[in-house]
C-alpha cells in the first residue's frame, strides 16, 4: 500500500488534485455532482419504495375485489374484469427508463384488449424528458461532464506552460505519468460516486425479496458504467493528449459531451423512426377500430345464421350454452385482431429502439442507456413482455368464465366465489438478466466497440505525450 | 473605423472554418428540426381529419338507420319492446343514443406546431368519451401509447430544442473570445490605440456574428414556414408567432449580454469558453432540471395507481357493475340506489324527479351511481387537484431563477403543444361528458320507451374544443418577457463598469 502511494504514478496524481483544488475546479466540478447524485438517489429509492408498495396494494386489493364482488352472471364478472397494475423492480429506482412514459395499469375485461392507461407524465409539471434527475441521468450526462471538466488540460495544460517537457525529463514513464493523471480526475469522481451508490445498493439489496436477482443485476449495471467512465476517461486523456492547446481539448471535449448527451440520442430515435416509423397517433386507433367493427359484423352473422339454425326468434333466445361459446369465438377473434394490431406498434416500437441502440456505435451513451434500461427492467422489452403476460392471463381468465357459462341454462344464473377463486391471482415475474442482456446485444456490442476504440486511442496518445512540442494551435 | 473594422471581421469569419461549420450546422438542425415538427404536426392533422370524417359518417348512418325505423314504427309496421338492445332499435332510445352518437373530442395542432412538438406527443390527441357500457372511465385517451417510449423519453428534435439547447451552445465558439482573442494574439494595444474603444471593437464582432448566426437560424426557419404554407396572416396565429419571436430574441439576446460581461471581465478565452460553458449548463440544464426535481418532490402527487385502485374499490362499493340487483333494489325506498338516486335529484333541482321512491326515478339509477362513485373518490381527486395547484404555483416562481425555464414554456405555449393547452382540453371534455350524461339522464326521464326522432339528433350538446383568444395567452406571457428584458438590462449594466479587458 505505502509503496503505491510512494509510486510516481500516486505523486502525479496528488499534484494534479492540489491544482484542482487550487484553481477550485475540484468544488466547482465535485459539489454539484455530489447534491445531485445524492438527491437522485433519495428521489429515486423514495419513488420505487411508494410506486412499488402503491402496485403491490392495489394487486392485492384487487384480487380481494375480485373474489368478494359477490354473486354475479359470468359474463358481469367478465365485465368487471380485473385490474393488472404493471410492477416496479428495484434497480428501476435508478434508471426510470420508458416507465414513466407507458401506462402503469390495464383492465383486462370482457371483449376487448385494452392498451395499458395513464402514463406518470401525464401527470404534474411537464416532462423534462431526460434532463430529469435519475441516478442514470447523472451518470450517463454529469459525470461524463465533471470528467471533462477535470481532465481537459492534464497534458495539453502542461504542453502550454511548458512543463510537459520538464516531466518527461526526470525519467519517470511517460505510462505511470498518464496514469497518475487519469487517477487524478477520476479518482475525486469515484469517491463521490462510488460510496453513494454502494450505499443505496446496499439499502435496495436489503429491501428487496429477490435479493440474489438484484444483486446480479447490479453488478451487471456497474460493469456497464464503469466501463462507460473507462471510455470518457480514456477519451478525454487522448483528447488532451492529441490537442496543443487547452483550447482546442475543451471544445473538441464540449463538443463530443455535447453530441453525445443530448443531440446525438435525439437524432438517433428521430432517425430511427424515420426508418421504422410507428403508425400515426389516430391512424392505429382507426385501424383498431375497422378491425373491431370486422369482429362485429363476423358476430352478427355468426349470431343470425345460429336463430335459424335453432328456430328461435332473437339472439336471446339461443340456449346459454351456444352464447357462452359464442362469446368465447368472439373473443378468440377480438384477441387475433388486436394482438395483429398491437403486435404490429410495438414491432415499429422495438424496431426504433434497436436502431437507436445501433447508434451507440457513434454515441456511447445510447449504448449504456440501452443496456441500463434493459438491466433495471425499465425498458420496452419487459413492458411488451409484461403486456403479453397480461393479455395470456386476460383470455384465460375469459375461458374459464366463458366454460362455466356454457354450463349454465339460463342467463340468468348467477356464480359465486367459487368460480372466481378458480381464476389464479395474477402474477408476473421479471425475465432474468440473461434475457435482458439478450435483449440488448446491439448495445452491449457498441459499448464493447468503444472501450476497444478508447484503449487503442489511449495508447496512441501514450505515444503522443511522448512528443513533448506538439505544434499549438 | 467602424466599417473597416466590420469587413475586417466579416474576412475573418468567412475564413474560420469552425464558426462557418457551425453556422451550417445550424441552418441543418433547424431545416431538420423544423421538418420533423412539422411533418409530425401535418400528419396528426391528416389522421385526426380522417378520423372525424369517418366518424361524421358513422353518425349519418346512425341518424338515418333511425329515421327508417322511426318511419316503420311510426306506420305500425314495428313495436319496440320495452328496455330493448337488439340492433335493430339501437340507438333509437335515449339510453343508446347517448352510448352510440357520442363524438370523440379531438384537440388539433395550431397552425404554429411545427415551431415545438411540446408535450402534444405525449398528450392524448383526443378522448373517447364512454357511457354507460364502461364504468371505469368516463372517456379514455385515443392512441395514447402509439408513439415510442423511447422518443418520448428522449425528446424531440424540433425548433425548441434548437432556441433553447444548440443556439447557445454554438453561440459559445462565437463569442468567448471576442477582446481576449485579440489580446492573446497581441493586437489589442495596436486597436486601441487606432481609436477604437473596446466597446466598439466587442460590439462590431458582436454583431457580425449575430448577422451570420441569425441568417442561419431564420432563414432555414422562414424557409420551412412556407415549405409548410403556415397562414402567418390570420390575427391569432400572426399574434402568437409575434410572441414567439420575441422570446427567441430576448433569449438570444440574454446569451449575447451574458457574452459582453464574460469579455469584458479581462480572463482568458480559456476561462471565457469555461465560464460561459458552465452558465450554459447551469441554466439550460441543471436549474430547470432542479426546479421540476423540487417541485415534485415537495408536492408529491398521488400516482396514477392509487387513483385508478380507489376508484375501484368505489365500484365495488357502489356495486355500479350489477344492474339487474340495482333494479331489484329500487324497489325498496331507503335501498342503497336509491339513497343515491335521492342526492343525484337533489343536486340536479332542474330535472324535477318523481318523488322520492318513484320507479321513474330508474332512469337516474346510471348517473347517480357515477356520482356517488365520484363522491367516494372525491378525497384523493381533490388532494390530487391541491398538489398539482401546488407544483403549478411553486413552479411558477422557480422558474424566474433561469432564463430558459421561462422561456421555454413561452415558446411552447406560442406553438399551442404547451401541457397547459392540454389540460384545458382534457377539462373542458370532461365538463362537456358530465352535460351529455345529464342531458341524457333528462331526456331519457322524458322519453323513457319513446323513440327518437332524427330532429332530436340535431340538438345533441355536442362538444368541440377551441382555444382561448390569443391574446389572453400573450397577456400571461408579458411577466416573463418583462423579467427577461430587465434581466438583459441588469447584465449590461454589469458589463459597462467592468471593462478589465487589457
Amino acid at each position: 500500500m505505502r509503496k503505491i502511494l510512494t509510486s510516481d504514478s500516486a505523486r502525479i496524481a496528488r499534484k494534479e488534485l492540489l491544482e484542482f483544488k487550487r484553481d477550485g475546479r475540484l468544488l466547482i466540478a465535485t459539489i454539484p455532482l455530489f447534491i445531485t447524485l445524492s438527491c437522485a438517489m433519495v428521489v429515486g429509492g423514495q419513488h420505487y419504495a411508494s410506486a412499488s408498495r402503491g402496485q403491490a396494494v392495489a394487486q392485492r386489493e384487487e384480487r380481494a375485489r375480485w373474489l368478494d364482488k359477490g354473486r354475479l352472471n359470468y359474463h358481469v364478472a367478465a365485465h368487471f374484469g380485473v385490474m393488472v397494475f404493471k410492477p416496479y423492480f428495484p434497480l428501476s429506482s435508478y434508471d426510470f427508463g420508458i416507465n414513466r412514459y407507458m401506462g402503469s395499469y390495464t383492465l383486462l375485461e370482457a371483449h376487448r384488449e385494452n392498451l395499458f392507461q395513464d402514463k406518470e407524465a401525464d401527470h404534474g409539471l411537464p416532462a423534462r424528458r431526460l434532463s430529469e434527475m435519475t441516478v442514470a441521468v447523472v451518470l450517463q450526462v454529469l459525470v461524463p461532464l465533471v470528467l471533462v471538466v477535470l481532465g481537459f488540460d492534464l497534458i495539453s495544460g502542461e504542453r502550454e506552460r511548458g512543463t510537459w517537457r520538464q516531466l518527461l525529463a526526470l525519467g519517470i514513464e511517460p505510462r505511470k505519468i498518464l496514469l497518475g493523471k487519469a487517477i487524478a480526475f477520476a479518482l475525486p469522481v469515484a469517491l463521490i460516486v462510488i460510496p453513494i451508490l454502494f450505499l443505496g445498493s446496499s439499502l435496495l439489496v436489503l429491501r428487496t425479496s429477490r435479493w440474489l436477482d438484484t444483486l446480479e443485476r447490479l453488478t451487471a449495471l456497474f460493469v456497464s458504467y464503469l466501463a462507460f467512465a473507462a471510455v470518457v476517461c480514456l477519451a478525454t486523456l487522448a483528447v488532451t493528449a492529441f490537442s496543443g492547446t487547452s483550447r482546442r481539448s475543451l471544445t473538441l471535449l464540449l463538443l463530443f459531451w455535447f453530441c453525445n448527451s443530448l443531440l446525438g440520442p435525439r437524432l438517433a430515435v428521430l432517425i430511427a423512426s424515420e426508418i421504422s416509423p410507428e403508425p400515426p397517433p389516430v391512424a392505429l386507433q382507426t385501424h383498431l377500430d375497422r378491425e373491431l367493427e370486422a369482429v362485429q359484423t363476423r358476430e352478427r352473422l355468426r349470431l343470425a345464421t345460429q336463430v335459424a339454425q335453432y328456430h328461435v326468434g332473437s339472439q336471446g333466445e339461443l340456449p346459454e350454452s351456444v352464447k357462452a361459446r359464442n362469446i368465447q369465438e368472439n373473443e378468440a377473434d377480438n384477441r387475433r385482431v388486436t394482438a395483429a394490431v398491437f403486435q404490429e406498434l410495438y414491432s415499429a416500437q422495438i424496431r426504433q429502439e434497436w436502431l437507436s441502440e445501433a447508434a451507440g456505435f457513434l454515441f456511447p451513451l445510447l449504448s449504456v442507456q440501452g443496456l441500463s434500461m434493459g438491466i433495471a427492467g425499465s425498458d420496452l422489452a419487459t413492458h411488451i413482455d409484461f403486456a403479453n403476460v397480461s393479455s395470456a392471463y386476460r383470455y384465460r381468465l375469459e375461458q374459464i368464465l366463458n366454460e362455466e357459462g356454457s354450463k349454465q341454462d339460463a342467463d340468468t344464473s348467477v356464480n359465486g366465489r367459487e368460480l372466481w377463486e378458480r381464476v389464479a391471482p395474477f402474477t408476473y415475474a421479471l425475465p432474468g438478466l440473461g434475457w435482458a442482456l439478450k435483449n440488448h446485444l446491439i448495445a452491449l456490442a457498441g459499448l464493447g466497440f468503444w472501450l476497444i476504440v478508447a484503449v487503442a486511442l489511449s495508447r496512441l496518445s501514450l505515444s503522443r505525450a511522448l512528443k513533448p512540442d506538439l505544434e499549438l494551435a | 473605423v467602424t466599417r473597416v473594422l466590420f469587413r475586417h471581421e466579416a474576412g475573418q469569419l468567412g475564413r474560420d472554418r469552425v464558426c462557418i461549420g457551425a453556422a451550417l450546422f445550424l441552418v441543418i438542425s433547424v431545416a431538420i428540426s423544423i421538418e420533423n415538427a412539422g411533418r409530425y404536426a401535418s400528419d396528426q392533422e391528416q389522421s385526426l381529419r380522417v378520423y372525424k370524417q369517418r366518424e361524421d359518417e358513422r353518425l349519418g348512418r346512425l341518424v338515418l338507420q333511425d329515421a327508417i325505423t322511426v318511419a316503420k314504427v311510426d306506420a305500425g309496421e314495428l313495436t319496440i319492446p320495452p328496455r330493448t338492445n337488439n340492433p335493430l332499435f339501437t340507438p333509437l332510445l335515449p339510453l343508446w343514443a347517448s352510448y352510440d352518437s357520442q363524438r370523440d373530442t379531438m384537440i388539433s395542432p395550431t397552425s404554429l406546431a411545427l415551431l415545438a412538438i411540446g408535450q402534444s406527443d405525449i398528450q392524448p390527441p383526443g378522448l373517447r368519451a364512454l357511457w354507460p357500457g364502461r364504468y371505469l372511465y368516463q372517456t379514455e385517451p385515443i392512441a395514447n401509447q402509439t408513439r415510442s417510449p423511447l422518443r418520448m423519453a428522449i425528446g424531440n428534435f424540433d425548433v425548441t430544442f434548437v432556441v433553447i439547447y444548440l443556439l447557445p451552445v454554438i453561440f459559445i465558439p462565437f463569442a468567448y473570445n471576442l477582446v481576449s482573442g485579440e489580446r492573446d494574439s497581441g493586437t489589442l494595444p495596436l486597436l486601441l490605440s487606432c481609436g477604437v474603444s473596446v466597446e466598439r471593437l466587442l460590439l462590431t464582432k458582436l454583431l457580425i456574428r449575430m448577422i451570420l448566426l441569425s441568417v442561419a437560424f431564420w432563414l432555414p426557419l422562414i424557409g420551412g414556414l412556407f415549405w409548410f404554407q403556415v397562414e402567418l396572416f390570420t390575427p391569432d396565429t400572426g399574434l402568437a408567432f409575434l410572441g414567439w419571436i420575441c422570446f427567441v430574441l430576448l433569449y438570444q439576446t440574454f446569451w449575447i449580454a451574458l457574452a459582453i460581461v464574460v469579455n469584458l471581465r479581462g480572463w482568458s478565452s480559456a476561462k471565457n469558453a469555461l465560464v460561459l460553458s458552465t452558465f450554459w449548463l447551469l441554466l439550460v440544464f441543471l436549474v430547470p432540471a432542479f426546479c421540476t426535481f423540487a417541485c415534485s418532490s415537495l408536492w408529491p402527487l398521488p400516482s396514477p395507481t392509487e387513483l385508478i385502485n380507489r376508484k375501484r374499490e368505489a365500484m365495488l362499493d357502489t356495486r355500479i357493475y350489477d344492474i339487474e340487483q340495482n333494479r331489484e333494489e329500487l324497489r325498496f325506498p331507503g335501498s342503497r340506489i336509491n339513497r343515491y338516486i335521492a342526492t343525484f335529484c337533489g343536486n340536479h333541482p332542474e330535472i324535477g324527479c318523481a318523488p322520492p321512491g318513484s320507479r321513474e326515478n330508474g332512469a337516474f339509477m346510471g348517473g347517480a351511481t357515477m356520482e356517488e362513485i365520484d363522491r367516494l373518490t372525491s378525497p384523493l381527486t381533490k388532494h390530487y387537484d391541491a398538489q398539482l395547484r401546488s407544483q403549478e404555483r411553486a413552479m411558477s416562481y422557480l422558474r424566474f431563477l433561469s432564463p430558459t425555464s421561462v422561456t421555454e414554456p413561452a415558446l411552447v405555449e406560442f406553438a399551442g403543444t404547451s401541457v397547459d393547452r392540454y389540460r384545458r382540453f382534457q377539462r373542458e371534455t370532461m365538463a362537456a361528458h358530465s352535460r351529455w350524461r345529464l342531458y341524457f339522464n333528462i331526456l331519457g326521464y322524458k322519453k323513457r320507451d319513446l323513440p327518437l326522432h332524427p330532429a332530436d339528433y340535431a340538438v345533441f350538446p355536442y362538444f368541440e374544443f377551441r382555444d382561448p383568444p390569443m391574446h389572453t395567452i400573450v397577456r400571461e406571457q408579458v411577466v416573463p418577457g418583462i423579467y427577461l428584458t430587465v434581466v438583459i438590462m441588469l447584465l449590461l449594466w454589469e458589463a459597462l463598469p467592468s471593462r478589465k479587458v487589457i
